[in-house]
């Protein structure tokens, strides 16, 4: 049987899947890497090291473990942590680190000078987004400013999928879903790049816009030389690491979501008609004709860390989850904001603050931690209030990541949000998206197939909760009456 | 006669305490022994009245094996109030101890309070007092409609002091101060409230002023003969333990919940706060508040600590905040709904954090009383004198110095109301002259804590957004239950 390539990037691990025409993962393999942090606010990979290094390093490891001739590989995709900003000089070579998405905060003055030269409105207007640390404009911005000289040696700015389809084909690319972090250098309404709002570098030191499953080239025989892939093997253009976990849940027509239960919740939803609202984010999706309307909490999974670490350093998750689980749903009148990063969709308030409201004498550590779960499940909710607002509530509800396994959690979601998640059979995550995409990519698989490579494992079904219907408003009440008051603490 | 020595007991909500000490504030020994509480329904807490007895005798047993226990010129006793005792004519117990927590009258309070208008209550006895379910006339209608047959049998309803004091002298008496909402402005029983239920009057002890000698312990218990001297009720016996007995002097007791006291004739009829009836020049305003070292304990319980071992973290313009109305709140708001608040988390939020903002708002809870006493009596004292177990914490004292912006002088010993009960058991035994001067001589000072300049503009800034959170609260609070 034939096979095809998967491989992703994230911040601290990347990891491959050798996956059979069928579905069937044939090996797995990984690497691990550092995220470094050069000074508070700053995060960077190693292009060479860290990406190349991490993809030659895993791909002979698949071919390795699986025993297979690369020629039966019939197609490869990649994605990664975006979007990166990575400059490279005339010959390719990166001129520095490469610069990590939305963690790495270092072009704030940038952000608020561009805000101010082109205003916020035609910025959303044309970009589909306000400008965050997420943007890749400002941090090029940055790079003009405080290293002239090595932005003059600038021919290219690549992501760190683009670094891996150079080094693979020799080509420059970039998918349209994450070339809309480019902002403000990517018009939405057109698909293309455009220096109308900012002059930061000539467009055309922007890689080739392509769709993620459109073939960027073949691998070269320099690449095949150190990979031991097949000279020729196709490459597809790739994306961003959460749209290939999206598709590798079966993710992928409009009306179709993706709820990750990560380090903070981050949800996409593929849409037939673009969603432009202020309170969301916005990219066109891997596809042509589809658009994607995305969202994220500011905390999720590091609230839950938080608790363990400073509430129950004596304990692990599987415990606290056990003594949630005691706690009655509504946590005995405990609330919780979970805003204790600020807080990012629908409310968009860096300010904003975690508390806990209601308690008494009679408040267990479990119960805490239940209503920390219920009050991360409230921030979801209000995100999925924000869609039916506008009229995109989402069909189909796939939930993916580590907090999956906590069952308060999800049934509270579910109970909140007043929807069914569905949890599929594998979760191994975005490579196993990639090795689909790179499928369709060549028509070995028609788009729909995925819900045969990674079936429906386990359905969560809401519950009419009456004690969350009194609640959910109160927790709104809450975050409106002390807002100031969180302000006021800085 | 510096060689006399004095003994005072307290028996407080939870324990009994001891003391042993010579007329000059010299400490010989003490005793402190827990007792159980029984909860047997959501709102009945009951207590056994045997168990009191039994540890003050172990205690008295254990100083009278002491060299100086020749020397003791007089004991005296102080205990929780409101918490009331049934017993037949030989001082028997018919019932178990109903504790003042305790909300089985409810209904012949409300009944109680109904037959009687607020004017005739500021006639009766001199302010709008509620008869709430722990008054002593709702815990004898509760008992007379529930239990008609240990009513007929009851001959006394007694304090635990008053109890104590019979058991040992024989005597059965109490005192004005502690008979909490049953007498006049002058210190007599306000009879015609008292007549509102038929057999209620010949039931309660005879009242007879706190420094009078109830008796002498009987024969064949230790320190038999020796005088016993009425006393007082707890918070009032903590007061004179912090060494406080005179007009501008202030008190923070700090214990499970933190009272506020404030000598002063003039009384301007501030809500929010209770004022006594003057005993002995002794205008007393106090504030008694719900929080205290109990939400200590729950923090420390929530963080899997002992409490003792909590360290408060700096306070900073970002440190998060404390509404500390875990069981709502008393002076000054009395909001039962009130409840407690953590605000202004993040992920930078540590255990030292989280108990920094208990102390913080526990101090807050306690200055916002201390306002109210102030405006109550028309005077700001220029030092707060602090005694009690949450007045251990050195961290602790230094911020409610800082948010209150002014010294507290602590005093030695974390058990002010057996102290106190020593302090009035050597003025009632003649020893010492008054109780100014007793306390003078027997209360001594441990450490003044200064407000540091800094930390005190801060706290001034910070308790104006921690009343803002409680009013931002407050129309949610009711919903949260």
């Amino acid at each position: 049987m034939t096979h095809t390539l998967g491989l992703d990037i994230g911040t601290f691990e990347t990891k491959g899947t050798l996956v059979a025409d069928d579905g069937t993962i044939t090996a797995i393999a990984s690497r691990p890497h550092k995220m470094i942090v050069p000074r508070p606010g700053w995060a960077e990979h190693r292009a060479d090291e860290d990406w190349w290094g991490d993809f030659v390093h895993v791909t002979k490891a698949l071919l390795a473990q699986s025993g297979l001739d690369p020629k039966r590989i019939r197609a490869v995709a990649t994605s990664a942590i975006g979007p990166c900003m990575l400059p490279v000089d005339a010959t390719g070579a990166p001129l520095m680190n490469g610069v990590l998405y939305g963690v790495d905060t270092r072009a704030a003055a940038q952000i608020e000078a561009l805000n101010a030269s082109i205003g916020q409105d035609r910025i959303l207007a044309t970009c589909g987004n306000a400008l965050t640390s997420q943007s890749v404009g400002p941090k090029i911005l940055w790079l003009r400013e405080t290293h002239p000289d090595r932005f003059a040696r600038t021919t290219k700015v690549l992501t760190s999928t683009s670094y891996l389809t150079w080094k693979l084909t020799g080509r420059y690319v970039i998918d349209h879903y994450t070339a809309a972090n480019f902002s403000p250098l990517y018009d939405v309404n057109r698909l293309a790049w455009t220096d109308a709002l900012a002059d930061i570098l000539p467009l055309s030191h922007l890689p080739d816009l392509m769709w993620s499953t459109d073939i960027a080239g073949h691998v070269t025989p320099a690449a095949a030389a150190e990979t031991g892939l097949a000279p020729g093997t196709p490459v597809t253009c790739g994306t961003i690491d959460a749209a290939a976990e999206a598709v590798s849940v079966g993710v992928q027509f409009p009306g179709e979501m993706m709820l990750m239960y990560g380090s903070t919740i981050f949800i996409i939803q593929v849409t037939a008609a673009p969603v432009r609202d202020a309170r969301l984010w916005y990219a066109p999706w891997l596809f042509p004709g589809a658009h994607a309307s995305m969202a994220g909490l500011a905390t999720s999974g590091t609230l839950t860390h938080w608790f363990r670490d400073q509430l129950a350093r004596d304990t692990d998750f599987a415990t606290l989850a056990a003594e949630a689980a005691q706690s009655p749903k509504g946590a005995k009148g405990l609330i919780c904001l979970p805003y204790f990063s600020g807080e990012r969709t629908p409310i968009h308030d860096a300010q904003a603050k975690g508390a806990f409201f209601g308690l008494d004498l009679t408040h267990t550590r479990a119960d805490l931690f239940r209503a920390a779960l219920e009050g991360i499940a409230m921030g979801t909710a209000h995100v999925f209030d924000t869609y039916r607002e506008l009229d995109a509530a989402p069909s189909r509800v796939l939930a993916v990541g580590g907090g999956t396994q906590n069952a308060v959690w999800m049934q509270a979601t579910s109970d909140l949000a007043h929807t069914p998640q569905l949890v599929c059979e594998k979760t191994m995550g975005a490579s196993y998206g990639d090795a689909f995409l790179a499928a369709v990519a060549i028509g070995a698989v028609m788009p729909d197939e995925i819900t045969r490579w990674n079936p429906v494992a386990r359905t969560v079904t809401p519950e009419p909760t009456a004690v969350y219907d009194r609640q959910y408003p109160l927790w709104k009440a809450l975050y409106a009456q002390t807002k100031d008051i969180a302000h006021a603490l800085g | 006669m510096p060689d006399a020595v004095l003994i005072g007991i307290d028996v407080g909500t939870t324990s009994v305490k001891a003391v042993m000490l010579t007329a000059t504030g010299h400490r010989l020994a003490d005793f402190a022994a827990t007792y159980p509480t029984r909860r047997p329904g959501p709102v009945t807490v009951e207590q056994s009245p045997d168990d009191w007895l039994r540890l003050v005798l172990a205690a008295l047993t254990g100083f009278a094996d002491r060299p100086e226990a020749a020397q003791v010129a007089a004991i005296s006793l102080t205990s929780q109030v409101n918490t009331h005792v049934f017993t037949d004519t030989s001082l028997a117990p018919l019932h178990p101890a109903i504790v003042w927590q305790d909300g089985r009258a409810a209904a012949e309070a409300a009944r109680l309070d109904g037959k009687v208008t607020a004017a005739q209550k500021t006639d009766w006895l001199g302010a709008p007092i509620p008869i709430d379910a722990s008054h002593a006339l709702a815990r004898m209608a509760w008992m007379k409609r529930h239990h008609p047959a240990i009513w007929a049998a009851t001959a006394h309803v007694l304090l635990p002091r008053d109890f104590l004091v019979a058991r040992l002298t024989g005597r059965i008496v109490s005192d004005p101060i502690s008979a909490v909402g049953l007498v006049t402005p002058a210190l007599q029983y306000a009879k015609p409230l008292i007549a509102l239920l038929p057999g209620a009057l010949k039931r309660l002890p005879p009242l007879c002023d706190p420094l009078t000698v109830a008796g002498t312990v009987l024969p064949g218990q230790p320190f038999a003969g020796v005088p016993v001297v009425t006393g007082v009720m707890d918070a009032w016996a903590s007061l004179f333990g912090i060494g406080v007995a005179s007009q501008g002097q202030a008190m923070y007791l700090s214990g499970t919940s933190e009272v506020l006291g404030l000598i002063s004739p003039d009384i301007s009829g501030e809500p929010g706060v209770i004022t006594f009836p003057a005993w002995r020049g002794i205008t007393l305003h106090a504030a008694p508040t719900q929080a205290g070292g109990a939400s200590l304990d729950w923090v420390a319980r929530l963080l899997g600590r002992d409490a003792a071992s909590l360290d408060p973290a700096p306070i900073t313009a970002q440190s998060p905040l404390f509404l500390p109305h875990l069981q709502g709140e008393r002076a000054p708001l009395w909001d039962a709904s009130a409840r407690g608040t953590f605000a202004g988390l993040t992920t930078a939020t540590g255990p030292a954090e989280l108990v920094a903002a208990v102390m913080e708002g526990v101090a807050f809870s306690a200055r916002l009383a201390m306002e109210a006493l102030e405006r109550s009596a028309g005077m700001i004292p220029g030092q707060i004198q602090t005694g009690g177990g949450g007045a251990a914490s050195d961290r602790w004292c230094q911020i409610r110095a800082d948010v209150f912006g002014r010294p507290f002088l602590r005093v030695e010993g974390r058990d002010p109301g057996a102290l106190g009960a020593a302090v009035m058991a050597g003025v009632g035994a003649g020893i010492l002259p008054d109780l100014a001067q007793a306390a003078a001589a027997m209360i001594r000072s441990d450490r003044v804590f200064e407000p540091d300049p800094t930390a005190k503009i801060l706290a001034d800034r910070r308790f104006a957004v921690w009343q803002q959170l409680y009013a931002q609260m407050r129309p949610i609070n009711a919903a949260l239950a």
